[in-house]
C-alpha cells in the first residue's frame, strides 16, 4: 500500500491519457441490448466509479474554495482520486469471471490502476488466459505504459531526450519488454482489429515521442501503421489509421501543404495556393 | 490568441506574409457577427456545420485546438504546434521565413 498514492495518480492521468492515445481502442460498437452479465457488472462499477471520482473533485473543489474565501492556505488539489478504494471491487470481478473474456475490461481496469509486480501480474493473465478476446485491443496501453517511469515517459524532460545511459540501460530493456509483448499479441490474437491496433500501437512508440520521430526508425513504423490500415476492419479504427498515415505521409514538416479550398465565412471560396510567394500562418481556430 | 494574431497582421503588413484561418464553429453566422467586436480582419476557410469533425480538419487529421501550420512561400510546411508555442517562438518562426519570402523576390 506504500505506493498507492503514486498509484492513484497514474490511473487518473491513465483514464486521462487512455481517450487521447487511443480513442479507437474504446469498445467500439455500443453494446446490443441484451450484453452478458459480465459487461452489465463491469458498466455499473465503471459508472459508480465515474460518479464517485466526480464527487470527489467537487468536494476538493469546495473545500479549496472555501479555504480561499477564509483566507485559510489552499491546499495543492489532490489528484488522487477514489481508484484506491473502488481497486478490490474491479479485482472481485476480475476473480469471478476468471478464465473467461469477462473477464478482461475487470482486468485492464485493475492494470491500469496498478504498478510494479501487481501490473505485471495482470498483463501475465491478459497475455495468457486471453488472447483469444475481441478485447484484447484495450489492454495496449498497459503494456506500452511499462515504458513509463513514476508516471512520465522514460525520457529526459529536461532536455527532452530519451534516457540513455544515465537511465542504466533499464530504458532499451523495458522497450524490449514492450516490443516482446506486442509481437505476441500479433502472433497469437486471431482478431484483425486487434492486429491492427497492435500494429498502431509499435509504431506509435517511434511516431508519438515527445523528443521527435526518429528518422531511421520512421520507415518502419509507417509500415506498421500501413498495414493496420489494411487490416482494420472496424471503420472508426480505419479512419483514424488513414488519418495518421496521411499525416505522416503528406502534413509533414518539409512537404508541400495539401491544397485546401472552399469557402471563407462570408462564403466566397478561395484557395490555400492563392498565397503561394507568402509566408502564410495556417490557424486552426473557433470562439466556440 | 486574438490579440496576438492582430498584431501580427498589423506588424507584417505589406510583407510577404498571411494569416489564414481554418474557423470551425458550427455556427457560421454567429462567427462571422464576432468579427467587427473580435478586430479580425483576416480570411478563414469555414470548416462546414461539422465543426471540428468537418472535412477540411478531418482531412489535416487535427486533434487539438488550436493547432497551426507555417507554410513557407514555397507552399512547404515548415512548423507544425498543435496548441500555440507562445508568441515569441512565432514570431521568430515567421520572421525568418519573411525574410527568405523577401530575399527569393530579389
Amino acid at each position: 500500500m506504500g505506493r498507492m498514492p503514486d498509484t492513484r495518480i497514474l490511473g487518473l492521468l491513465g483514464a486521462l491519457l487512455l481517450g487521447a492515445a487511443f480513442p479507437a481502442q474504446q469498445p467500439t460498437a455500443q453494446p446490443p441490448a441484451s450484453t452478458s452479465p459480465a459487461k452489465q457488472e463491469f458498466q455499473a462499477l465503471t459508472d459508480g466509479y465515474t460518479k464517485a471520482s466526480r464527487e470527489f473533485a467537487e468536494k476538493r473543489r469546495a473545500e479549496a474554495d472555501a479555504a480561499r474565501k477564509e483566507g485559510k492556505p489552499v491546499p495543492a488539489v489532490s489528484m488522487a482520486g477514489p481508484a484506491a478504494e473502488w481497486l478490490p471491487k474491479f479485482a472481485a470481478g476480475a476473480e469471478k469471471y476468471k478464465g473467461t473474456d469477462g473477464a478482461v475490461p475487470f482486468l485492464v481496469w485493475v492494470g491500469n490502476q496498478s504498478r510494479g509486480a501487481e501490473r505485471d501480474a495482470v498483463l501475465a493473465t491478459l497475455l495468457t488466459d486471453h488472447m483469444q478476446s475481441p478485447e484484447l485491443g484495450t489492454a495496449l496501453r498497459l503494456v506500452t505504459s511499462q515504458l513509463q517511469v513514476g508516471g512520465t515517459r522514460a525520457i529526459n524532460m529536461q532536455s527532452g531526450q530519451p534516457a540513455g545511459a544515465g537511465d542504466d540501460g533499464k530504458a532499451a530493456e523495458r522497450e524490449a519488454l514492450v516490443r516482446d509483448q506486442l509481437a505476441r499479441i500479433l502472433a497469437g490474437s486471431p482478431h484483425a482489429d486487434v492486429k491492427a491496433q497492435t500494429l498502431l500501437a509499435r509504431a506509435n512508440l517511434v511516431l508519438e515521442v515527445r523528443s521527435g520521430v526518429d528518422p531511421a526508425k520512421k520507415p518502419a513504423a509507417l509500415d506498421d501503421v500501413r498495414a493496420a490500415a489494411q487490416l482494420a476492419v472496424d471503420p472508426k479504427l480505419k479512419a483514424q489509421l488513414d488519418g495518421i498515415l496521411y499525416e505522416q505521409e503528406h502534413l509533414a514538416i518539409g512537404s508541400v501543404a495539401p491544397e485546401i479550398e472552399g469557402p471563407d465565412l462570408d462564403g466566397v471560396s478561395f484557395k490555400l495556393s492563392d498565397y503561394r510567394g507568402k509566408v502564410v500562418l495556417l490557424d486552426y481556430w473557433g470562439f466556440w | 490568441m486574438f490579440p496576438h494574431e492582430r498584431s501580427l497582421v498589423e506588424k507584417l503588413a505589406g510583407k510577404p506574409f498571411a494569416l489564414i484561418g481554418v474557423n470551425s464553429d458550427k455556427d457560421v453566422a454567429q462567427a462571422r457577427a464576432k468579427y467587427p467586436d473580435e478586430k479580425i480582419t483576416w480570411r478563414s476557410f469555414w470548416c462546414g456545420p461539422e465543426g471540428t469533425r468537418g472535412p477540411i480538419p478531418t482531412r489535416w487529421n487535427v486533434r487539438g485546438w488550436p493547432t497551426m501550420y507555417v507554410i513557407d512561400h514555397e507552399g512547404v510546411i515548415r512548423h507544425k504546434w498543435v496548441g500555440s508555442p507562445g508568441d515569441k517562438v512565432l514570431d521568430e518562426a515567421i520572421d525568418v521565413l519573411v525574410a527568405k519570402a523577401e530575399a527569393a523576390k530579389k
